[in-house]
């Protein structure tokens, strides 16, 4: 009975060892002080890097509650030359818990280059869009790099229901305003405008605004779950959705001054 | 729906029996035997609440609401609770004290908030989520130690704590247990308890 009890005490204190040694409910929004700001940290890092001819970057969407082949794809990654960063297209948690982003980003931390996270619909369940706030920062952020603008924002129209408020188009406006000053620029948000759950209100716009700069090299999203590439309103402009990570799927992205090359890969 | 989940666990508390040592004068059913205070375990920063046992006091189920302060947990958090558990293992004394070295236990647990749903919202074109994110479960082992207050020996202070998880942490370390660990889903919980 005494060993019992010690070993159940035993257990009790293990616990001070646990991620959360409490944790009070499962919707709480409580990062550890090194998860906050994580996209202007990794944005800094990317600014910091050299120029240079052409730059490589991956695409890759949906980690939701595939912990083990996030695992595998930082080995894969890290096993790769010359790639510059990471873009992870949305559905980063399966259930909006701040407890899955942390798992998520515990993983991706051990990348050697910086990864930068897009909110997905997911992201938003329960309190996943305080959670997303306070750990990566802003839903509609734009950086730049090597001559191009990467103009990331929330298409999850459906979380809103159809409210007409995503994707925030007049933000979109005045981020796609400026392409004519950059070689190139690249649209990045988890769901493509020809998806069910995009808002159809704002289909039209929001493609006539990826198209008239003649700038885009590249749509790019995820939530299919399954690789795409196609150019579905015929104007030169690939949109791209990467599979999820349990299809181990992820996208290399070759950007030139004037071409890009897209190629779909597995690990 | 709210409404109907106070009244479901309202009408599930009888069924776990209200408590009343024979030689001592049976209690209305809905009278407490108890009252807890609990500091973590998924169900709040702090909750609170009433505790009913059965005759032989192996078995208790508790009615709890617990609050997390937007100070704490990023947004305000009010969830009631109700809970159920077991204590398989006879009591012992320990200088004074009662022991009962093991507990084992499941939760449910209902959180308020337009944000939360139990089933998908209208607007989805499909069956989209197939979990609700406005209720949850969890599960716990733990134990407990009293120190009888009055001749009555029901009357009784006492501590306890709890080691458990919940429903969707589970799900997520049983899919990836090559990749998470158990202390990445486990936490402990802590309360004071006071039988009458």
């Amino acid at each position: 009975m005494k060993r019992l009890t010690a070993a159940l005490l035993g257990l009790a204190l293990c616990c001070t060892a646990c991620k959360k040694t409490f944790q009070f409910s499962p919707h709480e929004v409580r990062p550890a002080a090194g998860e906050r700001a994580l996209n202007a940290k990794a944005i800094a890092r990317i600014a910091a890097l050299p120029p240079k001819n052409s730059f490589r970057f991956l695409l890759v969407g949906d980690t939701q509650r595939f912990y083990e082949q996030v695992d595998d794809f930082v080995a894969a990654a890290n096993a790769l030359d010359s790639i510059d960063f990471v873009l992870l297209a949305g559905d980063i948690t399966d259930f909006g818990m701040q407890t899955e982003f942390s798992w998520v980003h515990e993983r991706l931390s051990r990348l050697r280059v910086p990864y930068i996270a897009i909110i997905g619909n997911h992201d938003m369940l329960a309190n996943g869009r305080t959670a997303f706030g306070q750990m990566y920062g802003p839903e509609n952020f734009t950086f730049s790099y090597n001559g191009y603008k990467f103009v990331c924002l929330n298409t999850n129209s459906n979380e809103t229901g159809f409210d007409g408020s995503l994707p925030e188009m007049s933000w979109f406006g005045r981020a796609m305003a400026d392409l004519e000053r950059y070689d190139g620029a690249f649209v990045v948000s988890h769901m493509a405008p020809y998806d069910e759950l995009f808002d159809r209100r704002h289909h039209d716009a929001f493609t006539a605004l990826v198209r008239q700069s003649g700038k885009v090299r590249g749509s790019l999203h995820g939530h299919q779950h399954r690789f795409s590439m196609q150019q579905p309103y015929n104007d030169g402009i690939p949109y791209v959705v990467v599979g999820s990570f349990n299809r181990r799927n992820y996208v290399l992205v070759t950007a030139g001054k004037e071409t890009v090359n897209y190629e779909e890969r597995y690990y | 729906m709210r409404n109907a989940i106070i009244k479901l666990v309202l009408a599930l508390l009888p069924a776990l029996g209200a408590a009343a040592q024979d030689s001592l004068p049976p209690r209305r059913w809905w009278v407490p035997d108890g009252a807890k205070l609990q500091f973590a375990g998924n169900i709040g920063f702090l909750s609170a609440g009433v505790s009913y046992n059965n005759r032989r006091g192996n078995l208790e189920g508790d009615f709890l609401y617990g609050y997390v302060p937007a100070s704490v947990g990023g947004v305000d958090i009010h969830t009631i609770s109700s809970k159920l558990t077991w204590f398989p293992v006879r009591p012992f004394p320990v200088s004074g004290l009662r022991v009962r070295p093991l507990s084992a236990g499941v939760l449910v647990a209902y959180t308020f908030g337009k944000q939360y749903f139990l089933f998908a919202p209208k607007n989805y074109p499909y069956t989209y989520y197939d979990f609700p994110t406005a209720m949850h479960f969890g599960l716990f082992v733990g134990g407990d130690a009293t120190i009888a207050v009055k001749s009555d020996a029901r009357h009784r202070w006492g501590l306890y704590y709890e080691v458990g998880t919940t429903d969707k942490l589970l799900i997520s370390y049983v899919t990836n247990h090559r990749s998470l660990r158990p202390s990445d889903i486990l936490s402990l919980a802590i309360g004071v308890r006071r039988s009458w």
